[in-house]
């Protein structure tokens, strides 16, 4: 009865506000961080790569937070399994963008000037796709009914980044660009790593749609 | 005195399972998902079930009270017993059973027992109101689903904000299920005491009386909240997360829906005003809040399209409707028989 006399719940919203704020953020320094590691600026990517992380471990906090929050203040017992799950998805997310340009500032790889732009492309596309789902989330709390817009744009998306995947791959293994197989495997393996964002997005989206139909009467 | 109040301790008993398990019908959803802390459900029932009981239980009291004119204190007890005793067994064979038909079973054996006649047109209209209490309520819970469905796809609202709005609409619902639950099903309690009470009119200071009625109401209505405080925390864990589990927006409309229909059969000044405007009456009878229930979920069940009826379960409750007053009665008969020819009691007047 307390509960709802006073307005925890906007303190939990607060909470959940500047969490999807730093993984708004640590998505835009991604997009910065591998484009500037494509033109081969790996001191201007490290520099990104360890403000992610920095983000990363403030939206760890934020999570803990909202986690404690949710069941000590009894806020949405019948959703707060799916909030918890939804939000906990980002930040998977945002570790799968961080080991990418880690991993990119470790193995420097060589991608070759007729290929930049299409390593631009699929990065822009997944990044575009983690946009949206995270303004997806923000209408799953606050207007609930707009959702399923965001939802299909997800997939668009990531249907783009499947595309270019494919295109950038095919380039790879049969222009003849690139010659030794190690290299191939090695750019190869960034391509699905891009891609794999949009992926993880998508089926993020996917459990939003599920939670949203069991919020449905 | 005390042989006075051992008689009456078949309605209490009645009273006290009727607390257990109907409670567990309004506030079994929000406090099983947690929305509403069972304390909170505890005392918002007691206090609404005594309300509704005191304030507005004397019409269906006086419905089952005409259908049987019980004179002898220990007649009332043993017909009590008869119900209470035919509602454990069917509740322990799995068979969906009502406290009103239970009485109104035991009632008819007591009128056939005693050898008087049963004025056929209260019992109709007790049967027709039976028969009309899961229609009503789906029909309430079709109209209110499409309501709940409109407004929620229209309207702009943190979800932690129509967290908040659900739980207050749980708990006002669940305040209005109880005090409806208080002043229909009071009557499944204390019924057949009303011309038998041992209660007498109590003078406290020199204008206010406390009538034996009101005392009867107050002990039977505390009999139901003694019920909700000691044995409905498993019941309402049960429906929460277990048999059938509802959402709490379809939770609170099947509590709305089964609540109104336990109101508009007990509330004398709707049917006062009714009477006034010209209208039609509905009776006050006393009826099933489960099967209120039952029908709530099957209007959902309608309004979102689904065309499947378990026939089984439905087989079950009809099974119930029939075999309640039926087993109610002759088991009535038997321990009436029992009680005047074994015990020596004056059952009759």
């Amino acid at each position: 009865m307390k509960n709802i006399i006073q307005n925890k719940s906007k303190d939990l919203q607060n909470e959940i506000d500047s969490y999807l704020k730093c993984i708004t953020e640590s998505s835009l320094l991604f997009f910065e961080g591998a484009k500037e590691a494509y033109r081969g600026d790996y001191d201007d990517a490290e520099i990104r790569y360890r403000d992610i992380a920095e983000l990363e471990r403030k939206a760890d906090d934020h999570l803990k937070n909202i986690q404690y929050k949710l069941y000590a203040y009894n806020i949405a017992p019948d959703s707060r399994a799916d909030i918890f799950e939804l939000l906990d998805g980002l930040d998977d997310i945002v570790d799968r963008a961080k080991k990418n340009i880690f991993q990119i500032c470790v193995e420097k790889p060589v991608i070759p000037d007729s290929m930049k732009d299409d390593f631009i492309a699929i990065t822009a596309a997944s990044v575009d796709a983690v946009d949206i789902l995270i303004q997806g989330v923000r209408s799953f709390f606050e207007d609930v009914n707009t959702l399923e817009g965001y939802i299909k744009n997800v997939y668009l998306y990531e249907k783009k980044a499947d595309a270019l995947e494919e295109k950038i791959k095919r380039s790879i293994f049969q222009s003849g660009v690139v010659d030794e197989l190690a290299r191939k495997f090695q750019l190869r393996y960034y391509v699905e790593k891009m891609a794999m964002l949009s992926d993880l997005a998508e089926d993020l989206a996917k459990k939003m749609l599920m939670y949203k139909i069991k919020r449905i009467i | 005195m005390l042989a006075k109040l051992f008689y009456l301790s078949s309605g209490l008993f009645m009273g006290w399972s009727l607390g257990a398990n109907d409670a567990a019908n309004i506030f079994g959803t929000a406090v099983g998902t947690k929305m509403v802390r069972f304390t909170t459900a505890a005392i918002i029932s007691s206090v609404f079930i005594l309300l509704g009981a005191l304030y507005s239980g004397g019409g269906t009291t006086g419905t089952l009270g005409s259908l049987g004119v019980i004179r002898a204190l220990p007649g009332a007890f043993t017909v009590s017993l008869a119900a209470a005793l035919t509602i454990m067994w069917m509740t322990k064979a799995g068979l969906p059973v009502s406290t009103s038909q239970a009485i109104v079973g035991a009632i008819l054996g007591w009128n056939f027992f005693a050898d008087f006649s049963t004025d056929l047109s209260i019992l109709y209209r007790i049967v027709g109101a039976w028969l009309f209490t899961p229609i009503l309520a789906a029909l309430f819970s079709i109209g209110l689903y499409f309501l709940f469905r409109h407004i929620l796809e229209n309207i702009k609202i943190h979800l932690f904000n129509l967290d908040r709005l659900i739980k207050l609409s749980l708990i006002l619902a669940g305040a209005f299920g109880s005090y409806s639950l208080g002043m229909n099903n009071i009557a499944n309690v204390i019924g057949v005491f009303t011309t038998a009470s041992p209660f007498v009119n109590i003078q406290v200071g020199d204008y206010f009386v406390i009538s034996g009625m009101q005392q009867l109401l107050f002990i039977g209505a505390a009999s139901i909240a003694v019920g909700v405080i000691t044995f409905s925390k498993n019941v309402m864990m049960t429906i929460g997360s277990g048999i059938y589990r509802l959402s709490p927006v379809t939770a609170l409309i099947v509590v709305l829906s089964s609540s109104l229909v336990l109101f508009l059969f007990a509330s004398e000044s709707l049917q006062a005003g009714l009477i006034a405007l010209g209208l039609p009456t509905l009776p006050l009878v006393p009826v099933s809040q489960s099967q209120g229930v039952v029908g709530a979920i099957a209007g959902i069940g309608i309004a979102k399209g689904g065309g499947n009826v378990n026939t089984r379960l439905l087989g079950k409750i009809v099974v119930g409707w029939l075999l309640t007053p039926i087993s109610a009665g002759v088991l009535s008969f038997i321990s009436l028989f029992i009680m005047q020819n074994v015990f020596m009691q004056n059952v009759v007047f």
